[in-house]
């Protein structure tokens, strides 16, 4: 029995699925049994639409017509244009070339996508941000960028939500349930990296919703679109192969990788541990895990430094290695002494190297990736296919001067930092040149007064 | 069920055929174009949007939605490798920073998706062959001037792993069918 309210609308938007369903082209006859339309009230919408060329009529049969042809032209035009559009956002029109020194390219496994999820609502989307921690200033600069992704979209986005779940697993599957009885259609996930939080998304999911890790994914699959992130692996690797390269394969060499409980902090002292091993002659003084803490880095390379020579210090984020950088400053080391240093990110530490004369070799973990997160849960929920892991680009960044054979520098670290930006800046947010994140403000579904989710955070902490 | 006329359907096709040839428009420019009292308009688009012909960007602009690409491939089998090949070549274009294309690989061949929009003048092709192995795809690439030999050799490693991924789909989709 058809439905009472159904209009001619509705059935010309079923008419046109089921002649695409049928390959383009059915008998009239077949049609109106299928869609339970009255023949004369058939005749009269596939006239209309025969109209303006999306149908062609013949004795009893209807096929697509060719204005819905220039649907797949238009389609192509636009994807072109979407492209440019994300690409000139991000800042970063370069290739990948991080990606091509590592060499080990030759052996990566086919590109996976993740189908189309359709937002089936008419309103415009509900996004819910659930963040692991708000403990460093990249994670600032990560909800900067999402809060930038959200704001891009306009009236595309009802609301977007954030909840920050200060490193704990049970708070964040709290939050993730509170964001799910508010609504949202999708939502972006930098997960504990725990099975708890799997199974949350994991029912999220099968609810419905969109979902797109972001930095940090989840243990096992649990059917999201898709994770995005940075190359670890990269970042393990050439910072790695630089250190060792710079000290010509001998001396002493202390580590400093992030926060231990962090999946990319792990991945990344994994990589580099590969590499070091290559070279017999390099000794590890310490593995210390940092959190990412400047003040705690700062206190491991002092005791350090009164106990032995180092010759290289291995960070995998400057967000750190400032502290470490600083440490033997206060030791009284001359510039152009202190022994070179790894880690990229964060304004202050490039500033420092320059200033101090430190060869320096960094690949940023790019904070862009709270855009790219935002547009791909967009694209998802628009009827676009994704990939399953999208790697944003980063460069190779070094002081100048401080080549090696295998590592050669895709940006200057000189050419890189801001000396009119303040220290706590990290660099390749994606928000544009005048970024700073003092000063961050911005409008956007779900916020009051431009304050980001940063800010009022702060205020609820205190 | 009767239809009591056929204003709607004439202006759902009206909408539909201005999104055909400029994306990007607004439910108040399309009802100043096609003189369709405002609150038709947003009952229409309603429907188109939750059909999935049309889709939201931002500012309250309309592009065309997934289900009027479908509709516009009907009858051809190539429609199944235009949403993935998006995918495909936007990783491949940033990973190589060249200009990509992929090609129905038919007499003559047909642009299923390129960046940027035009011809290409490629310097690399490689097939895309279904679970038969016949060549129903092209993947081009026109790497970018001053290219190294490094990333040449880079751009031809990433257009062999563009029709390995895409032919993993075909093989994937033809088990399922």
């Amino acid at each position: 029995m058809a439905d009472k309210n159904r209009t001619g609308v509705d059935m010309a938007i079923e008419l046109l699925k089921a002649l695409t369903n049928a390959g383009g082209q059915s008998r009239t006859s077949e049609l109106t049994t299928a869609l339970d339309i009255p023949r004369p009230s058939l005749h009269r919408i596939s006239k209309t639409l025969a109209g303006e060329g999306f149908l062609d009529l013949s004795r009893g049969e209807i096929s697509v017509g060719p204005t819905a042809g220039r649907f797949v032209d238009r389609r192509r035009q636009q994807f072109d244009k979407e492209y440019q559009r994300r690409i000139s956002a991000r800042g970063n029109k370069r290739p990948s070339r991080a990606s091509i020194q590592t060499g080990d390219w030759q052996f990566s496994e086919p590109v996976k996508l993740s189908a189309p999820h359709v937002n089936s609502g008419n309103r415009p989307l509900r996004i819910g941000f659930s963040n692991a921690s708000l403990s460093n200033p990249w994670r600032i600069a990560l909800v900067h960028s999402i809060e930038y992704g959200a704001a891009r979209l306009g009236k595309a986005v009802e609301r977007l939500s954030v909840r920050h779940a200060d490193d704990n697993s049970a708070q964040q599957c709290q939050h993730i349930e509170e964001l799910l009885s508010e609504g949202v259609d999708g939502l972006i996930v930098s997960g504990a990296g725990t099975l708890q939080v799997d199974d949350c998304i994991r029912s999220a999911v099968e609810q419905g919703v969109t979902v797109v890790f972001v930095d940090r994914g989840p243990v096992a699959d649990v059917g999201a679109s898709s994770f995005v992130t940075s190359s670890d692996a990269i970042i393990g690797q050439m910072t790695a192969l630089w250190l060792a390269e710079t000290l010509k394969g001998q001396g002493k060499l202390l580590l400093l990788p992030g926060e231990r409980s962090a999946k990319p902090a792990k991945l990344r002292l994994a990589e580099a541990m590969n590499v070091f091993s290559r070279f017999p002659n390099l000794e590890i003084l310490d593995i210390a895990w940092t959190k990412w803490s400047a003040a705690k880095a700062r206190e491991i390379s002092t005791d350090w430094i009164g106990k032995s020579r180092i010759d290289g210090v291995w960070c995998d984020s400057g967000q750190h290695g400032i502290g470490s950088l600083m440490a033997f400053h206060d030791a009284g080391f001359a510039d152009g002494t202190i022994p070179p240093h790894t880690g990229g990110d964060l304004n202050g530490a490039y500033k420092m190297a320059v200033r101090h004369k430190v060869p320096l070799g960094a690949v940023d973990y790019p904070p862009a990736m709270g855009l790219v997160a935002v547009e791909t849960l967009h694209a998802a929920m628009s009827g676009q296919w994704v990939q399953k892991r999208i790697d944003v680009p980063s460069d190779v960044i070094l002081t100048k001067g401080h080549a090696t054979a295998s590592v050669k520098p895709t940006l200057w670290a000189e050419d890189h930092l801001r000396w009119d930006l303040p220290d706590d800046l990290i660099l390749h947010a994606g928000i544009g040149e005048s970024y700073s994140p003092g000063s961050f403000r911005i409008n956007y579904p779900g916020n009051s007064y431009n304050r980001s989710a940063t800010q009022l955070a702060k205020v609820v902490q205190s | 069920m009767s239809v009591s006329g056929t204003a709607g359907v004439r202006a759902m096709a009206a909408i539909l055929a201005t999104l055909a040839e400029q994306d990007h428009q607004t439910v108040a420019g399309l009802c100043a174009r096609h003189q369709i009292p405002r609150s038709t308009a947003f009952q229409i688009v309603g429907k188109l949007l939750s059909a999935g012909f049309l889709t939201r960007q931002g500012k309250g602009r309309l592009t065309l939605g997934p289900e009027a690409v479908r509709l516009g491939y009907a009858g051809s089998d190539l429609a199944q490798l235009a949403g993935p090949g998006e995918a495909i070549l936007s990783w491949l274009r940033t990973e190589t920073g060249a200009d990509v294309a992929l090609l129905a690989n038919t007499q003559p061949a047909i642009r299923l998706v390129s960046i940027p929009d035009r011809p290409l003048a490629h310097d690399i092709e490689v097939p895309v062959c279904d679970n038969r192995g016949n060549p129903v795809a092209l993947v081009q690439v026109l790497c970018r001037k001053g290219a190294t030999r490094a990333e040449s050799a880079y751009a031809l490693h990433c257009c062999q792993r563009a029709k390995e991924s895409l032919e993993t789909y075909l093989e994937e989709t033809g088990e399922q069918s």
